[in-house]
């Protein structure tokens, strides 16, 4: 690192950490769309909405509620009353819905606890239900053969876009890198004219260059879980410093972690690449 | 040394250029490093530590006449210098072999003396010697054999060592 940190060395270090910067953003971007998906899912799978369709009228409604307590899956039940129906229609339909203008609704909403995917979550439901003397159907959210699956898409394009992106960074940090080895081209040349092989010379060089980037990438990733820490503050509701080691998974820090090895890989290949060139040269003008 | 350099693989061309300590008429320096730490770049590269050739290269320093100059970076050495550098940097390694390519270019006639019998010492320590240069009156300043390159042809000038005399400068 002799000389390092000075005059263009530090214009360089700061491009390395600016790409480190980018690169670790997107992808603890990601891990937050990752997150919001699994978690929108997991909410998605948890809800059900029971029509009731015998007997008619309150009686029927009560005696669902009553079947649904001790039926299979089934964490918790609430009749649907026309307040909550009106809301539920606004929130989703996007235009005002009045309670008033409501028919009467023989729903219950239920939470389920989670089951394997082969359960046939619905068909137990409603053989408690029709244990308790109760005709009703469960109309579960769709799956993805029925049009959803959004949120499998959205999380591997979240994981693609990130990786994409952090290939992009890494090119521009192995470009740089290449400046370096530019710079660093008359050692190079000193060194073939005092008998270095290609791997001595150009191992030196990308040595210098992998520290730089460990060190840029360092502090690029830092920089972006501080600005990652500070928007969780702000935009997560309730969101204090407190409960952030319980919010943050050991797998949210991936991004960090990557950043200055991928740095130190991408400008380590990238001047080791252009010294080996300058190297050839070298031997060939030698 | 062994290696038919036409063909030879890039590592057996490296291994034959560290047996051989070259001095290029403009030779090629790290410039804003120290007379010092390009003399030792030889010996850094074969894996040397700095306590251990940091004597041997003092002692480089002196013998080529450098001593007050040795820290200061190689781009603010005057030409004469520079080439002396150049000289203790090839003598560094333990060469077999020392070629010189008109290492007195652009010196003074006593520097270039100097220089030539800095080389032709090098014979005590084992190492061949081959200077090429244009001044054929440098040849008198120390006991070696002269050829002459003329028209492409190769011929010895003497066909003896001279006698070994005193130079003067």
């Amino acid at each position: 690192m002799r000389n390092a940190l000075t005059g263009v060395e530090r214009a360089l270090f700061w491009t390395l950490a600016f790409a480190a910067f980018a690169a670790a953003a997107a992808g603890l971007g990601a891990r937050a769309v990752d997150r919001l998906a699994v978690q929108y899912e997991t909410q998605r799978n948890a809800y059900a909405i029971v029509r009731v369709l015998a007997p008619e009228g309150p009686t029927g409604l009560s005696a669902a509620e009553s079947a649904l307590r001790g039926a299979p899956h089934v964490a918790s039940a609430s009749v649907m009353d026309a307040q909550r129906a009106a809301q539920l229609l606004t929130q989703w339909g996007g235009g005002e819905v009045l309670p008033e203008d409501l028919p009467p609704i023989r729903l219950l909403e239920i939470e389920l606890r989670p089951a394997g995917p082969s359960v046939d979550v619905s068909g137990d439901v409603v053989a408690a239900l029709a244990q308790g003397g109760v005709t009703a159907e469960v109309i579960e959210a769709p799956d993805a053969t029925a049009g959803g699956g959004a949120v499998s898409r959205v999380r591997t394009a979240a994981l693609w876009g990130a990786i994409a992106f952090a290939l992009v960074m890494a090119i521009i940090v192995s470009l740089s890198a290449r400046g370096l080895a530019a710079r660093r081209r008359e050692l190079v040349t000193v060194m073939c004219d005092l008998g270095a092989t290609r791997g001595q010379a150009a191992g030196r060089i990308a040595d210098e260059a992998a520290v730089l980037g460990l060190y840029a990438g360092a502090v690029g990733g830092v920089l972006a879980g501080v600005v990652a820490l500070v928007v969780m503050l702000l935009v997560i509701p309730g969101a204090t410093i407190e409960a952030l080691p319980q919010m943050i998974l050991p797998i949210d820090l991936a991004p960090i972690i990557a950043a200055p090895l991928g740095a130190a890989v991408a400008a380590g290949a990238g001047a080791r690449a252009a010294a080996s060139y300058f190297h050839a040269k070298a031997a060939r003008l030698g | 040394m062994g290696v038919d350099v036409g063909r030879a693989s890039g590592r057996q061309l490296a291994e034959v250029k560290r047996k051989i300590g070259y001095v290029a008429e403009t030779p090629t320096f790290i410039e804003h490093w120290s007379a010092f730490d390009n003399i030792a770049m030889p010996l850094r590269m074969i894996g040397k530590k700095p306590r251990d050739y940091a004597d041997d290269v003092r002692e480089l320093v002196d013998f080529v006449g450098i001593s007050e100059a040795a820290d200061l970076p190689v781009e603010k050495l005057s030409g004469a210098e520079r080439r002396r550098c150049a000289i203790a940097r090839a003598l560094a390694a333990k060469p077999h072999l020392i070629l010189a390519d008109d290492p007195t270019a652009g010196m003074s006639p006593a520097d270039g003396r100097r220089v030539v019998r800095l080389l032709a010492e090098m014979r005590r320590v084992g190492a061949g010697v081959v200077i090429a240069s244009q001044d054929e009156s440098l040849a008198d300043c120390a006991p070696i054999l002269r050829w002459r390159l003329e028209r492409g042809r190769l011929t010895q000038v003497d066909t003896s060592l001279p006698a070994e005399t005193e130079a003067s400068e």
